[in-house]
Parts: C-alpha cells; structure tokens; sequence
C-alpha cells in the first residue's frame, strides 16, 4: 500500500479503528490477537501486490528466523562463523538473484568480451520484489545482532514475522533495529494521544513533502533530463538542483509518513530524514539522510571491516568500500557504484584535511553548507541517469554554459512548481530540532491549526496524485 | 481515543468544506472561462441524439466531434462523436441507438490512424448509465474500483479548476472570454480559446488492438444487420501528427481496413492528406478543426458525395 494512493486513505482508518478495536475487546491477550491481525494486514498488503512474492518476504523470515536460533545455541566459534556465512548467504540469495544477477552476468561477459572470450550473458526478466532491499537488511541486521550477541533470538515466530513485514516500513523503511522494534511489538499497546496527533502531523507533512513537492518537481526534472541534450547549461543544473530536492522530498516524506502511520499504530520508527541539505560535510549529509541506512552500514559493513581502529589508511579504505556497498545496495548498476564512490571519496577528503570539523564562523558554514550541497547534488546526477556516460554527459553540459533559455514549467505546473519552491522554503525557515515545521509546535492553537488546514488545502489544490510512486520503492 | 477521533473528524471536515467550496466557486468560473463540463456534453448528447430527426449520423473521435457539421450535409445528420470516443464507444453507441428504436439510414464512421490504438475509460464515469453492462467487462473493472476512479477523476478535475480560471481571466486583462465553448444542439462541438500554430506537433502510438478491430467489425455487422449503410472516412491529418507514423504502419492499416470492408461493400474516404486542409489557421491545435475549418471541410465532404 503507497501512502499517497487513494486506497491508504480509506483502508488505513479501517485498519487503524480495526487494530484499536481489537486491542480494547481482547484486554488480556489483546497483544497477540492485535499483532496477528497487523501481521495479516501487512501480509495482505504485500500479497495484493504480488502472492509468489510473499513466499520470499516469508523464505526471508523463515530462514533469519531459524539461524538466529541454531547460532543462539551454538556457543562453538568456528560453528557459529560457518552458520552466520550460511544464514547470510541464505538470506541475500534472493536479493543477488533478483537485483544483482544480471549485473553480474553482464559485468562477467563485458570483462570476458575484453580478453577476447565471448560468452552469453542469458538475462532474467524478474520483476525485483518491492522492499526487498529494505527487508532482506532489516532481517540481515537482525541476524547479525543475534551472533554478536546484541540481542537474543526472538522465540516469538509471529513477533518475528511482524517485525520483518510491518507494513508502513516494509516498502521503503526505515530499516529498524531489532532491539527498536521488537520489544514494541512484544508489548501491550495502548492508544496513546499525543502519539497520535504526532503521527497525524507527520503523515500531513510526508504527504505535503511528496504530492506538492517531490511529484511536482519531478514533472519538470523528467521534462529537462528526457532530453537533455536538447537543453541549456542553465535549465540542466535548475533540473540537477530541482531532482535533489525530488529525492529529498520523495524520500524523507514516505519515511515521515511511515513514522506517522506507525506512531497512530502505537509503534515508534526511528526518525530517517532530519534537514539532509543543511550540513556542513558530507559526513553530516549522511547522519541526516536515510539514517537507518547509514546506521546499518556503520554498523554492520564499517566496523566489522575496522572503523578508524586500524589505522588511518585502513579507515579510509573502509569508509570508501562502506559507501560502494551503499551505492550498490541502492541498484545494481554502475552509476549507483559511481555515486556511492563519490560520497566515499568526498568523506575521506573531508577526514584528510579536517573539513569536516565544527566551525563557528556563519559565512564559513554557509560557504560549507553551499559546497557540500553542490557535491551531493553532482552526485545525484549519476543517481537519476541511467549509465555513466549519460551523467557525465549531463555534468559537462552544465559546465560547457551552453544555450540561455532556461526552460522552465508550464501553466499548472509553473503554479504547482512556485508552491513546492514556497514549501522548501517554509522547511528551510522552519528549522527546528524535529524535522517537522515548528510551527505545528506552537502554543496558539488557531495558529496551529491554520497550519494544518493551509498544508491540507495545498495538498488537495496542488498535489500530484497520478502515477506517482515513490522513487525509493525501485529499490 | 474519542477525543482524538473527534478532532480528525472535525480536521477533515473542515477541509473537506473548504475544498468543496473551493472547486464550487472554480466550477462556476470554469464555465464562464472554459465553457460546459464534459459530463453535461455527454448527457446533451445522448438526450439530442433520441430526441432530434435525423437519417444519418456521425460517431468517431473528438476529430469528428469537433470537426463535423451536420448542418453542412444535405441529408439530415446528426454528430454522436465524442473526445476519446473509439470503436468500442461507438460500437456501443450505435446499439443504444438502435435498442431506442432510432432509426438511421446512414452511418458514417471516422477512423483514425491512432483510433485502434486507443482504449480509453476516462468517459466511463459518463457513460456508465447509458451502456449496458458488456461495456464495462472490457475494462476488467470492478464496480468499487469504479467508483474510486470516479472520485479520483473528479478530485483532479477540480483541482486546479480555480486557480487556472482566475489565471485566464488575469492573461486576458481582467476579462472573461467573449464566447465559451459548447456543443451546438446536432451535436457539433465548438470549441473557444484556442489556435493553431504552424510548430503544433504530436506523438501518437502506431498500433492496432484487437479489442478495437473486433469492435470495429462489430459495428460493421451490426450495420449490415440493420439495414444502415456504412460509409468510412479519415479525416484531414496534419503533417506534425502524420510524421508519427511509420509507412510500413500507414500499409498495414490501409491493408487491413481494405480487407475488412471489402466482404460488407462499404466505401471508404480516405481524405487524411487533402491539401487544401493543411492550413493551420483552419484548426484549435494539432487535431482539431476549428469552426471555419469544420465548415469548410464539412462542406467539401457533403460535395464529395453529392458530386457521387
């Protein structure tokens, strides 16, 4: 279910009066009933969109599952490493086969073509799983915190299933710990107002973030880049710039509505997105964009390769292999390498010569926050085009200051574009230690509420509602 | 909890209110600027189309809705076309005529290069009380789905309805458009503010479904059954829609019409390349004759059959 589709907005309050219900009747063993109704939701929800599908959402669960608890009891080392290789293969298997085998197979028949061996590189034309990449790590971590003992197997199987299927994270994440999410759902929820009215908060913003602004802006950035070549310097870098703030937009709102919808469940998802463009560094970037995921990678790729322990040669080595796994996770294509390198390379950079440290000074963290903005925005290019060369291309176009019309979107777009220009604003000014506006903080409740009804009309009148899937579902 | 579910009873209908009188007051302008809705042209259609005399009558795509004139034709006529109308619609429409007891002499069918291509539903929300229920099974829709679609289209009617309307007012210095848009009472429909431009240009698929050449032979047999003579005609096509395509396409249509028609005997007008109608200033856009060019052409046509 894609929180901006017309379904989520009138099967989500069945579900939501449903699951409340159902907590309320069965006040003893309301838990276990509450969960198994969830864990049918979020089942049904993803067998809607594909039933074989599911066998693999459940041969992902079933397989961390039983390792978790085989390597629980095995307390013998060289056991233990052999069965958590096992279980991690296992688990990536369908994620290899779906998204990367044909990556492989043709990088495999490139790299022979090129010593003269022609081979044929026979393709699968599977459709990837949705939120697989998000699950299969989910799951992944899970499996890892049990072996490093950070956690206990859970026992539960259908605690176990839920915390891998739980429907508003499962597309798109957040990727949750085990040790967040599990103890949640292993307890007794109560109804919780000021959760909810937090959660409506963030479902309006995440809404607002990607009707007005993330499928508005994308209209004019698939306008510029389907012909790129045909388009000034000028209207390029506008399309560059408009495209990182789409992903933004697009990302950190389905995150923010999947932290609303959990919270109105009683469930708290960790907080994924907070201002990613105000940073000072690259590093800062990435403690703000997609935090489960960076939270995933430092823990479970950057310091079981060593972190900084191991010397700073090593450290930067390890940073860099971090973020192509990143960038590999992201799609199985050599632009997602290419852009996870530029992050790697851009952080080891910034470590070198101490860029990355605090500054007082309010013109250098604004000179840093412009620099390191237009390095990730670069970067982005390669992320939105579909090979190297096309990027590259697009990069030198902007460079070469060619052409001056700067094509810009038209009637209802122009109008939709000037709102979303009007939101980013309003978020950049809005700064505050939640990534929601402040002013649905404020004391005044007419204020308060004005706010909401101005985001809701803004969502209605200016919102893109057709053919607008999240970008992050691709992966 | 109450409380809670209150408040976002209260939120929502608050917003729903203002929303609803947001697009009340488009609604109103829209028509002053735009001119009738598309439901309202639908329903005038289909009620003129039991209620007037005519012998012959014009079914096809929005080229024939736009660019037909009844009252050009020395017969009597009467233009059931509508946008986005293709065989399957006019299929349909022939049968609700002839299940009303219409009796027609003449059917004249508009084809159209990218007509066979089209499978469109976005009429269904009109269409729905006026076709019987085999209509609907081509869609593979199921009625809740339906009514969902339904809502969503209109929603995005609505949506930037006031916005656009104040917008063309302020373009046009204050003022509302000298003349709206409408559909004349034998069907024709005549459209305001907009023109054509010699760079007009369109992409359009060059494909043939089955569903529409099964419907398309329908129509035929069902003439035949009827006693209603079947004429075809393509009408002008400009050259910045015609580059879209390919020869080998243009073969395989002509081919396939020819075969088709060939076992009923009905005579086709293939008048896609007449130069006389390649003057952009006879058209609203790239597809569409503009009244002018209607009448002109509506006359030529009447003309090439007489002069038969």
């Amino acid at each position: 279910m894609i929180f901006n589709s017309f379904q989520f907005i009138w099967l989500f309050p069945l579900i939501f009066v449903a699951y409340w219900i159902v907590n309320r009747l069965f006040a003893g063993g309301g838990r276990q009933i509450a969960n198994c109704l969830l864990l049918i939701i979020s089942y049904g929800l993803y067998a809607q969109w594909s039933i074989p599908y599911t066998g693999i959402l459940f041969g992902v669960t079933v397989i961390t599952y039983t390792f978790a608890r085989i390597i629980e009891y095995n307390d013998a080392y060289g056991q233990k490493k052999y069965l958590i290789f096992s279980g991690v293969f296992l688990t990536l298997l369908p994620l290899l086969v779906f998204k990367y085998y044909n990556f492989i197979t043709e990088a495999g028949a490139s790299a022979l073509a090129y010593i003269g061996i022609d081979t044929p590189s026979p393709g699968l034309d599977w459709v990837v799983p949705l939120g697989l990449s998000f699950y299969t790590f989910q799951a992944l971590g899970y499996l890892c915190d049990v072996y490093y003992k950070q956690i206990k197997a859970e026992h539960n199987f259908l605690d176990y299933m839920l915390f891998v299927a739980f429907f508003p994270q499962i597309l798109c994440g957040p990727i949750s710990k085990a040790e967040d999410l599990l103890p949640q759902i292993k307890c007794k929820s109560k109804f919780d107002y000021s959760k909810g009215v937090i959660g409506l908060k963030y479902l309006l913003w995440g809404m607002t973030l990607k009707v007005c602004v993330a499928d508005r802006l994308g209209i004019y950035v698939d306008s510029i880049y389907s012909d790129y070549t045909g388009s000034s310097s000028i209207s390029l870098f506008i399309a560059s710039i408009a495209y990182s703030f789409q992903i933004y937009s697009d990302f950190a709102g389905y995150s923010f509505m999947a932290l609303g919808t959990g919270k109105l469940l009683g469930y708290d998802l960790i907080i994924n997105f907070n201002r990613p463009y105000i940073s000072t560094s690259v590093s800062e970037f990435w403690k703000k964009w997609n935090i489960s995921l960076t939270k995933w990678l430092t823990t479970y790729v950057y310091i079981p390769l060593g972190g900084n322990r191991k010397g700073r040669l090593r450290m930067y080595l390890n940073i860099i292999i971090t973020f192509l796994v990143s960038g590999v996770w992201h799609g199985a294509n050599w632009t997602f390498i290419l852009w996870g390198g530029i992050h790697g390379i851009a952080q080891c950079v910034e470590k070198g010569l101490g860029l990355n440290k605090p500054m007082k000074n309010k013109l250098g963290v604004s000179i840093k926050i412009f620099l390191t903005f237009l390095i990730v925005n670069f970067a982005w290019i390669y992320f939105r085009l579909p090979s190297i060369s096309e990027g590259s291309d697009v990069i030198m176009k902007i460079f070469e200051l060619e052409g001056s019309t700067l094509k810009l979107p038209e009637n209802e777009n122009m109008i939709g574009f000037i709102i979303a220009l009007g939101i980013l604003v309003f978020d950049f000014l809005s700064r505050n230690r939640s990534p929601l506006p402040k002013i649905f903080f404020n004391n005044n409740r007419m204020l308060r509420w004005s706010s909401y009804l101005i985001l809701m009309a803004t969502i209605l009148i200016f919102g893109v509602f057709e053919n607008s899937a999240f970008i992050y579902l691709q992966f | 909890m109450k409380k809670f579910i209150l408040k976002v009873l209260i939120f929502l209908v608050i917003s729903i209110a203002l929303f609803c009188g947001y697009a009340y007051l488009g609604g109103i302008l829209a028509r002053r600027i735009y001119g009738m809705p598309v439901a309202e042209q639908i329903d005038i259609s289909f009620s003129n189309a039991l209620n007037r005399n005519y012998n012959t009558v014009f079914l096809g795509n929005s080229r024939v809705y736009h660019g037909i004139n009844p009252e050009k034709f020395s017969d009597n006529a009467y233009n059931f076309a509508h946008d986005n109308d293709s065989f399957n619609q006019c299929y349909y429409k022939l049968k609700y005529l002839i299940d009303n007891n219409i009796k027609v002499n003449s059917l004249f069918l508009g084809v159209d290069y990218f007509e066979f291509g089209i499978f469109s539903s976005t009429r269904n929300y009109c269409y729905d009380k006026y076709f019987e229920d085999e209509y609907k099974l081509d869609y593979n829709s199921n009625l809740f789905k339906e009514h969902i679609d339904n809502y969503q289209r209109i929603f995005f009617n609505h949506q930037f309805i006031l916005i656009k309307s104040l917008l063309k007012i302020i373009t046009n210095k204050g003022r509302f458009p000298d003349s709206n848009s409408y559909i004349k009472p034998n069907g024709q429909y005549i459209m305001y503010g907009s023109k054509g431009s010699p760079k007009d240009e369109v992409t359009r698929n060059s494909l043939m479904l089955p569903i529409q050449k099964e419907y398309f032979k329908r129509i035929l047999t069902l003439c035949r059954n009827n006693d209603i003579k079947c004429v075809l005609f393509m009408m002008p096509v400009r050259d910045g829609e015609m580059k879209s395509y390919t020869n080998d396409y243009i073969n395989e249509f002509s081919q396939w019409i020819a075969s088709t028609i060939k076992p009923y005997n009905i005579k086709y007008y293939d008048m896609s390349q007449l130069d006389e109608f390649k003057d952009y200033t006879l058209y609203d856009d790239i597809t569409h004759f503009n009244e002018r060019g209607a009448n002109l052409f509506s006359s030529y046509f009447n003309e090439l059959l007489m002069a038969e």
